[in-house]
């Protein structure tokens, strides 16, 4: 679905020394769910702008569903293909409806006047937001605005969602709704990248990608990367709750059996070796 | 969202929720038109008529309506005693250092007042029963003529509704930074004008910075939502029906009533 090989980019000038992508390797295939996480001004968010050709390419070559980001006549496919949220939800709204906000990404791709409502209530169903229509966005919670937000790009149907720190702004009631939203989109069977730095939010991916530098470090199944202290180490980031109780115990001479990702699975590890 | 100039959006069924967006602001400027040039008593009774009118036909609560009047009930006092003080310096009630109030100013305050507060109200009625991007695709309409000279009306269109919306979200954010502030020692209620220069001029820089920032990513969360500055939108097809050649001939003929009648 996205091939990306060797990107290269840099804010400042084409060539210049600093670059904020420098040689970011990536490929996701269809129905994946894939979380990249990576610190601040890792490059996360350039990545993901590259993916929506909302960036210039400087330097390595990056298709989407096939087509080719450089090209400029592929520009409105590649957006409707890949469907991008952002971090501040209060930022991502045209209209103080919800109805005609949803409406706004349909009629900017030409979608027949008489459809128009049958998506927006298919999206707001699909986000669980049914009979929001008539809200105004600005006066609902973060994790509502957010799933309205995810709405406005699914009405489009797009095959890929990019999701770029949807959740950073929330509390932790919106980003669990934000979350189960997401997941149920992925075993609908939609392509999803998620970019986060809440490692805990990596938990749920097929995949997860670890991001340094404008390079990929690392990446592979989340029990995999998020239970290798050297690779978190060298990224910059503190391993979940969970894993960090898996070697403290293991420092105190608890071995378990297995590294846990969740909460629940910790206390089942740890019921069971007692 | 207290501080909307004007009414916000209420969803509805009525009557003038259903007229044709552009057709509606037609008719508020031909209206507006009426307003100015009223002059006598009837005049102004066949407005406020309207006015009640339109009212109970927008099915809105009364509150949504006169809110924005009520928030700027300062205001009208204000200029309301300005002009009874200020407007007619021959034949005042009493002379005190500049001040001289007049049986003709306090005519010409109550001619003000009025206007205002109809004006208000009217433009009120519109933006409580006309959804945002209707509102957007109303400008388009009227400002198309503009093509000829070559202006970019889609764009234009476009940037007026959407700085219209985000007024409150501003408004918002200046309170954050001004309580920001203000936890660190900036003095907003002296009484002294140049101390409260000095704690304002600050509050100017963060403000910009936090509008040019959230510019950009709205600009960009709209193209990546597709939206093309200068082709595609506002080809949007607007049905018009019989309801709107009505308002229309009903506010043409008000206006040509005042205008040569009353
Ligand atoms: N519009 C811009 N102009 C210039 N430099 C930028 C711009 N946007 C980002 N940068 C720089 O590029 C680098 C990477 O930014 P990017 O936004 O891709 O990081 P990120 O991984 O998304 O970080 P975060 O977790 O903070 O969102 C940062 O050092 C940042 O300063
Ligand atoms: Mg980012």
């Amino acid at each position: 679905m996205i091939q990306a090989k060797d990107l290269t980019y840099s804010y400042r000038f084409e060539g210049s020394k600093y670059k904020t992508l420098d040689g970011f390797t990536l490929s996701v295939r269809s129905g994946e769910f894939v979380v990249i996480l990576g610190h601040n001004g890792s490059g996360k968010t350039t990545f993901a702008r590259h993916c929506n050709a909302l960036l210039p390419m400087q330097g390595g070559s990056l298709t989407v569903s096939g087509m080719d980001v450089g090209n400029k006549s592929c520009l409105w496919d590649i957006r409707r293909t890949c469907g991008m949220v952002f971090q501040n939800p209060d930022n991502q709204f045209v209209s103080s409806v919800v109805e005609e906000d949803l409406a706004f990404g349909l009629r900017n791709f030409g979608v027949p006047e008489a459809e128009i409502p049958l998506r927006i209530e298919k999206a707001l169903e699909t986000v669980g937001m049914s009979g929001f229509e008539k809200r105004s966005p600005h006066l609902l919670s973060g994790g509502q605005k957010q799933r309205i937000a995810i709405a406005g790009v699914l009405a489009v149907e797009p095959e890929i969602l990019v999701l770029d720190e949807v959740t950073a702004m929330l509390d932790p009631q919106g980003r669990r709704e934000v979350l189960s939203t997401v997941q149920r989109l992925h075993e609908e069977g939609k392509t999803i990248v998620m970019i986060s730095h809440y490692i805990e939010e990596a938990v749920l991916a097929d995949r997860v990608v670890m991001v340094h530098d404008g390079r990929v470090v690392d990446e592979g199944p989340p029990a995999e990367i998020l239970t290798d202290m050297d690779v978190l180490r060298r990224v910059g980031m503190l391993p979940p709750v969970t894993v960090q109780a898996y070697y403290d115990l293991k420092a105190a001479g608890v071995k378990l059996d297995l590294c846990p990702l969740t909460m629940e699975a910790l206390v089942e590890e740890l019921c069971r070796s007692h | 969202m207290s501080v909307l100039p004007t009414g916000l959006y209420q969803p509805g069924q009525s009557v003038l929720h259903r007229l044709c967006p552009w057709v509606k602001v037609l008719c508020l400027l031909l209206l507006l038109v009426a307003v100015v040039t009223t002059s006598t008593i009837w005049g102004y009774v066949l407005l406020a008529v309207l006015c009640a009118c339109l009212i109970v036909l927008s099915k809105l609560q009364l509150q949504d309506v006169f809110s924005s009047a009520w928030r700027l009930r300062w205001f009208f006092a204000l200029i309301f005693l300005m002009n009874v003080c200020f407007f007619s310096p021959d034949d005042p009630w009493v002379e005190w250092w500049i001040f001289t109030p007049s049986y003709a100013g306090l005519l010409q305050a109550v001619h003000v007042v009025l206007r205002v507060f109809l004006l208000l109200v009217m433009s009120n009625l519109l933006t409580a029963t006309t959804a945002p991007l209707a509102m957007t695709d109303a400008f388009h309409v009227l400002l198309s003529p503009l093509k000829l000279l070559r202006l970019p009306v889609g764009q234009i269109a476009m940037i007026l509704s959407v700085a219209m919306q985000f007024i409150p979200t501003l408004f918002e954010e200046a309170d954050a930074i001004q309580k920001a502030q203000t936890a660190r020692g900036a003095r907003f209620d002296s009484r002294k004008l140049t101390e409260k220069a000095a704690a304002v001029l600050p509050l100017a820089v963060p403000i910009f910075l936090a509008a040019f920032k959230r510019a950009d990513e709205l600009s960009l969360a709209m193209e990546a939502r597709g939206y093309r500055a200068g082709s595609g939108m506002g080809g949007r097809s607007q049905h018009l029906a019989w309801r709107d050649g009505a308002a229309f001939v009903l506010c043409a003929a008000l206006c040509a009533v005042q205008l040569f009648i009353l």
